[in-house]
């Protein structure tokens, strides 16, 4: 078994990481701006100049963007691994990104063109619907919490709103806007979506800390957790809608992102060990970094125009996980 | 009559009637009585070209592909113990994608003329895909099952995003093709391909029916299957190999159906229990329950357009499954 680092130095690293990740995408973008001017744009603000604008309106809402969504994908995965026992778990179980490109679809085929204002909220409803139904498969006519059946009811809705949602857009002839869509990207985060999601999002995150270590007792099975004195079905719903707020946001901000969600979680066990009070933490700051470092990659790569952010997952992740998973260590086996 | 063999009646008379109701509908309805003319051979020449060729087969390929998935999806399940393992989580679908929307922006041709090397590439980008997952989840001369899920996960997602990719690229039409394709529609309908996946399927499938004590085992976890005797190393890299060459032949000729092979078997174990020598068979005949009446479905509710049968098998299937979960007490 692989030594693990000190989840304290962990958190320093990676948190020093996440803080030079955003200076950089702060500075670095497809237009090139001084970093003299980026300077007088945070510190010396002037709306009548160009780059300065620039900088306020698409970088910073994009910097925070980048590190809310990652930080919420990451924890929200961790959670949903926690709760149902299965590595294979992340937030799309509770059907979220199915309900969101559900009510994207729809919308695209309605009104063919549609802004991403408007798209963020119709995501974010059809996310919330989509996760009502599960829960609402889980709870009908059961008293007892069962995460088979959450694991299954999730799966199931999820489908079904992709087969929708893939119907809709093959004869309303919108496939590639919504697959656009699905490509993931945060290129389109704006102040005023982050007026609303971000507070959502930094109070879950907060209660996941708080929650993280009834995750732990809910990782060992519902009897263990009872026996050690949890209110299972309680800490359970919590746990479940932290999760659904953190990831509804984020589906809704940046189109349906599996990486950081299902495998940034690994990463961090990896390096720390299994215990869930310093997984979710770890995620948190790791889903961050990893977030805004494919942000960057994906603006520079092929500047003026945007290389989709699943792209760069792909090309520079993938490899990365597997080189780690092959190495071994805890979780992988 | 116990439960569950009345059950496997049922499901045969029902698999029966959609199978004839299949071959009446469609563009051109044919009537009972026409089906009397072509049994005994009397119908006219366009009406048999239309039945025997373009029609049989097809119901054939859907109800074959139906079959398949649903046999490799509880194969799946049982090796990995895991219920959310299904051939499109090892990446089946998604290799053979990529070989599809490869060829489409190397080679643009014309489908129709290569139809028969299409399957063949999405067959082989299929199993592609799974070597290269089973040689990376190898440590230390060790296979271990949730590592060889772990390396499909990511594998599949870097695929599928890289399909995307080129999908974005792509015409309006061709993009519309493997976006059908994509999401399961049955397209390599044609003799060769009924005879071929009929000879594999009854092989394949026959094993894993004699195989069923094995799988039992496998569910009382490696322990104590070792202790009873069953040599898990080889015995799960022979069920896995079973279970991604029928998902691979089932997903060239009928695209990326990810329902069938991960619903179906979770279905079939909430009708009759998990002992897999009733298992398997019940989830072979609710496989093809669930894609012939997808099919109906698919070639007739919006003629003359053709509905892919993966949404349709996926719009019919989930909420009977639901219903299942939320009843089951």
């Amino acid at each position: 078994m692989k030594k693990t680092i000190s989840p304290i130095v962990f958190l320093i690293i990676t948190s020093i990481a996440v803080v030079f990740a955003a200076i950089l995408s702060v500075f670095l973008g497809s237009t090139n701006i001084s970093a003299h001017e980026v300077m007088n744009a945070l510190f010396a603000f002037d709306a009548n100049q160009h780059n300065h604008l620039a900088i306020m309106e698409l970088r910073i809402p994009r910097t925070i963007g980048d590190i809310l969504v990652g930080a919420s994908l990451a924890c929200a995965g961790a959670m949903m691994q926690g709760i149902t026992r299965n590595p294979l778990a992340d937030c799309g179980i509770l059907g979220i990104n199915a309900g969101a490109s559900f009510a994207l679809a729809i919308c695209l085929g309605i009104f063919s063109s549609v802004n991403f204002g408007f798209s963020v909220l119709v995501s974010f409803l059809g996310a919330i619907l989509a996760a009502f139904l599960v829960f609402g498969a889980m709870f009908v006519g059961h008293r007892k919490m069962d995460t088979g059946r959450l694991v299954l009811a999730g799966l199931a809705i999820s489908m079904f709103f992709t087969s929708l949602a893939q119907g809709i857009s093959l004869f309303t002839n919108t496939g590639q806007d919504l697959a656009f869509w699905s490509a993931g990207g945060v290129a389109g985060i704006r102040m005023q979506q982050l007026k609303f999601a971000s507070p959502l999002i930094l109070i879950a995150l907060i209660w996941a800390l708080f929650l993280s270590k009834k995750v732990g007792l809910l990782s060992l099975g519902e009897e263990a957790a009872q026996g050690l004195g949890l209110n299972v079905k309680r800490s359970m719903i919590e746990c479940l809608i932290a999760v659904l707020i953190m990831a509804a946001c984020s589906s809704a901000l940046a189109g349906p992102i599996a990486f950081v969600g299902l495998l940034v979680p690994y990463v961090v066990r990896f390096f720390i060990g299994t215990s869930y009070e310093k997984v979710i933490p770890g995620s948190m700051v790791l889903g961050a970094f990893f977030m805004l470092i494919a942000d960057i990659c994906s603006r520079l790569i092929n500047a003026p125009s945007e290389t989709p952010i699943g792209l760069i997952f792909a090309i520079i992740g993938v490899p990365f996980f597997i080189i780690l998973a092959r190495k071994g260590g805890r979780g992988f086996e | 009559m116990s439960r569950k063999k009345r059950l496997i009646v049922i499901l045969i008379l029902l698999l029966a009637g959609l199978v004839v109701l299949d071959l009446h509908s469609g563009y051109t309805s044919i009537s009972w009585q026409q089906m009397g003319d072509l049994l005994t051979g009397k119908a006219s020449r366009a009406l048999s070209y239309t039945f025997f060729e373009l029609r049989l087969p097809r119901i054939l390929i859907s109800l074959l592909v139906g079959i398949g998935l649903s046999v490799s999806g509880v194969l799946l399940q049982s090796v990995t113990q895991n219920d959310m393992a299904d051939p499109g989580l090892l990446g089946i679908n998604a290799g053979s994608g990529l070989m599809l929307a490869l060829f489409f922006v190397f080679f643009k041709q014309s489908t129709d003329q290569f139809s028969f090397w299409l399957v063949v590439l999405s067959f082989i980008g299929a199993l592609l895909v799974f070597v290269m997952e089973y040689r990376l989840a190898i440590v230390y001369r060790k296979m271990h099952p949730k590592r060889l899920l772990l390396m499909g996960v990511a594998i599949s997602l870097g695929i599928s995003s890289l399909t995307t990719m080129l999908m974005l690229k792509m015409p309006d039409q061709d993009y519309a093709f493997v976006q059908s394709w994509l999401t399961g529609n049955i397209w390599g309908a044609s003799w060769e391909n009924v005879i071929l996946l009929t000879i594999c399927f009854i092989l394949l499938i026959t094993y894993v029916f004699y195989r069923s004590f094995t799988l039992n085992v496998f569910d009382l976890g490696t322990l104590t299957a070792t202790a009873l005797g069953v040599d898990m190393k080889k015995d799960s890299k022979r069920l896995l190999l079973i279970a991604i060459v029928l998902s691979s032949l089932c997903c060239a000729v009928g695209g990326g159906l990810s329902f069938v092979g991960l619903i179906c078997p979770h279905l079939s174990r909430k009708l009759v229990g998990s002992n897999h020598r009733v298992l398997v068979p019940v989830s072979v005949l609710i496989g093809g329950v669930l894609l012939v009446a997808a099919d109906i479905v698919s070639r007739t509710l919006l003629l003359p357009n053709e509905i892919p049968i993966g949404i349709v098998a996926t719009v019919i299937g989930a909420p009977y499954f639901l219903y299942l979960l939320v009843k089951e007490k």
